[in-house]
């Protein structure tokens, strides 16, 4: 699903070079659940924005779902994001002056859906996530938990391969946050790939893969003991 | 997408009500103001008869000082002709449709003893004029070419007069009284306007034609007051008589040429006026007499005051300020969305789409504004008739000219808000998601 070989970063300016990844390979797995942590400015956002085509490598090779990234122009970019990938941030993101059911169109209207195709898909991922009765809430009506999953519903409704999380559960209370995580394994168990940041090393340990980084390089990948439980 | 984006832009409008109105308010200020000004401009330099703009021919002859020109700038010859020269021209028997003409003033006394007198203008003009000039008759017709000669005392008055006096239109056949003397009415003009009143520039063009036409036999043989510019270069004999037979100017005079051979026939025709007028000892100057069109008319006598242009210039810069002005609230508007910009672009939204949906932004807040523009005009207009009447013709809002502005504005509102739009799709998603 994402393949990522000898891959570099480097922000550049008239003084400075620093480098935010540094020869950085990594597979992840069609299904797989893969965690990344690091203490901060390890480099996980800035592995997450290159995954996520929010930014251009410097060098290396980057393939999604076998495709090659590099030279795409904004165009290209955009159209793969939108069909390949689904986001989920730590702040939610959700458009205050929109209601649930527009908030998971805004992905859906720049694919070019029509109109039915892209109710049924809304009416679909929110139920799925549990707030099928509320399609005409705004976001400051739900609780923080509730706006991730609708997030989520937004990041589902495309249908991704891919599901890319930043500290999707930074902003709950540990309640709201174990029931985002349950529904990310749920989704993973559908057979969606999901790679999340997260500072959280017991959720990083619920996930399959355990990535861990530090100075833009990986230093440690493992299975985690909870995959291989679910595994069982 | 269109619809959806305008449909994001109502909603953008409604999240920041204050902002938007403050850009609605600059766009619609600055129009209205190029507007109002651009108006009475269009206005002033309208072609007051477009159809015979280029038949219609103002004379000229230059029997001015042999010691100087009339306009030691220019040399043009004076822009009236004598009292005289207007009768000898209007007697020559040319084919031609001529009128001199001169504006006076009567009192009209009412049969009706309880209507007090009233001054209104008038007009001593050739029966020709009616025609020439196109003037609308609502009833009866011109003075004959006899009743001129004879200086009989006839008269075609407009409508309002007619409603004044009468409380009716249908007037032909009464008899009015000008100056305690006794006229006949054998026309009644309908409501007309020439804007600007291009056939006497030396008074006001933003006057309304007159109300009152007489002959000008009638004006001479009673000596009527002449308003307008009377200049001389030698000073007139005693009197009225003095006045008409000496070398002062005071008359317009206009003839019809309907095609150039007209035209170079009558200046042939005026060369040999000149000729024989020089053998009497008059013409000192050398030749310099001409026909000039409506439009050139107008123009080589500045009829538009420089005050207009500059009005129209000063309109045109707080435009632009305006403009500027929305230009710069668009952008912080539009910067201060960038976490949403940055989280559509994350989503999938390609730049250009980004930039069409915040153009389309702008072209909202353009139309808002050049329908407030549009308000604020004919309040701008309205304000100007009412504090100058002399503009009531010329404050008017022209359809032409307002769907040109209302374009014009749409434009530079989508042009004010093309550089917000493209710097809102330059937003770096990455940078804005982890804030926004």
């Amino acid at each position: 699903m994402l393949t990522m070989k000898s891959l570099k970063k480097v922000y550049r300016t008239a003084l400075v070079e620093t480098h935010a990844l540094r020869d950085f390979s990594l597979t992840v797995k069609a299904g797989d659940f893969a965690a990344v942590t690091g203490p901060s400015g390890s480099g996980k956002t800035t592995f997450l924005n290159i995954a996520g085509l929010l930014e251009e490598h410097t060098d290396g090779l980057y393939e999604l779902d076998g495709i090659n990234v590099a030279g795409m122009n904004d165009d290209q970019r955009s159209a793969l994001r939108n069909e390949k990938i689904g986001f989920i941030f730590q702040s939610f993101n959700l458009i205050a002056d929109l209601d649930l059911y527009d908030n998971v169109d805004v992905p859906l209207r720049y694919r070019g859906f029509p109109k039915a195709e892209r109710k049924r898909r809304i009416v679909e991922s929110l139920t799925r996530v549990g707030l099928g009765s509320r399609l005409h809430h705004y976001p400051a009506e739900l609780s923080g938990g509730q706006q991730q999953r609708v997030a989520i519903a937004r990041a589902l409704a495309g249908t991704p391969k891919l599901l890319l999380a930043d500290e999707p559960t930074g902003n709950l209370d540990t309640v709201m946050a174990r029931g985002v995580m349950e529904l990310l394994e749920e989704i993973n168990g559908q057979g969606t790939t999901i790679v999340m940041v997260t500072h959280d090393l017991e959720l990083a340990r619920r996930a399959g893969r355990h990535v861990h980084m530090v100075d833009g390089q990986i230093v440690d990948i493992a299975e985690t003991d909870f995959a291989r439980l679910r595994a069982a | 997408m269109t619809s959806y984006y305008l449909k994001l832009a109502l909603l953008a409008l409604r999240r920041t009500p204050v902002l938007s109105s403050l850009m609605v308010l600059a766009i619609a200020l600055g129009l209205a103001t190029a507007m109002t000004a651009f108006t009475v401009l269009y206005r002033m330099s309208n072609n007051p008869i477009p159809h015979k703009s280029d038949v219609l021919h103002a004379v000229q002859l230059d029997a001015w000082s042999p010691d100087q020109a009339y306009d030691r700038e220019t040399n043009l010859p004076p822009n009236q002709l004598t009292h005289g020269d207007s009768r000898r021209l209007m007697a020559l028997d040319d084919g031609y449709r001529k009128t001199g003409m001169w504006r006076s003033r009567v009192v009209v006394v009412p049969e009706d003893t309880n209507v007090r007198p009233r001054n209104a203008s008038a007009r001593l003009v050739a029966p020709d004029f009616f025609p020439m000039f196109d003037t609308p008759f609502l009833h009866g017709q011109a003075w004959s070419a006899e009743q001129e000669a004879s200086a009989a005392r006839v008269t075609v008055i407009s409508r309002e007069l007619a409603e004044r006096v009468f409380n009716r239109t249908d007037v032909v056949g009464e008899r009015i009284y000008f100056d305690n003397e006794n006229f006949q009415i054998v026309g009644v003009l309908d409501t007309w306007k020439l804007s600007p009143l291009f056939y006497d520039i030396t008074n006001d063009v933003l006057n309304d034609p007159e109300d009152v036409f007489l002959p000008f036999s009638v004006g001479t043989a009673k000596e009527m007051d002449i308003h307008g510019n009377v200049n001389c270069w030698q000073s007139p004999g005693e009197g009225f008589k003095g006045l008409i037979d000496s070398e002062c100017i005071m008359t317009q005079f206009w003839v019809e040429l309907p095609d150039a051979a007209a035209r170079e026939r009558y200046l042939s025709l005026l060369d040999g006026y000149v000729a024989e007028q020089r053998k009497a000892g008059r013409f000192a100057r050398p030749n310099n007499h001409r026909v000039t069109a409506v439009m050139p008319w107008l123009e080589q006598n500045e009829v538009i005051p420089n005050d207009t242009r500059m009005f129209v210039g000063i309109g045109v810069a707080f435009l632009l300020v305006c403009l500027l002005n929305a230009t710069g609230l668009l952008l912080a508007k539009f910067l201060r969305k960038s976490g949403e910009i940055g989280l559509r672009r994350a989503l999938g939204a390609p730049k250009r789409e980004v930039f069409k949906q915040h153009l389309i932004e702008s072209g909202l807040i353009g139309i808002f504004g050049a329908v407030a523009g549009l308000l604020l005009t004919l309040a701008g207009l309205a304000a100007i008739r009412a504090l100058m009447p002399r503009f009531e013709a010329i404050a008017q809002l022209d359809l032409a000219l307002f769907a040109a502005l209302f374009a014009t504005a749409l434009i530079g509102a989508i042009a004010a808000g093309a550089y917000p739009a493209w710097r809102a799709c330059q937003v770096m998603p990455a940078s804005q998601l982890k804030t926004h």
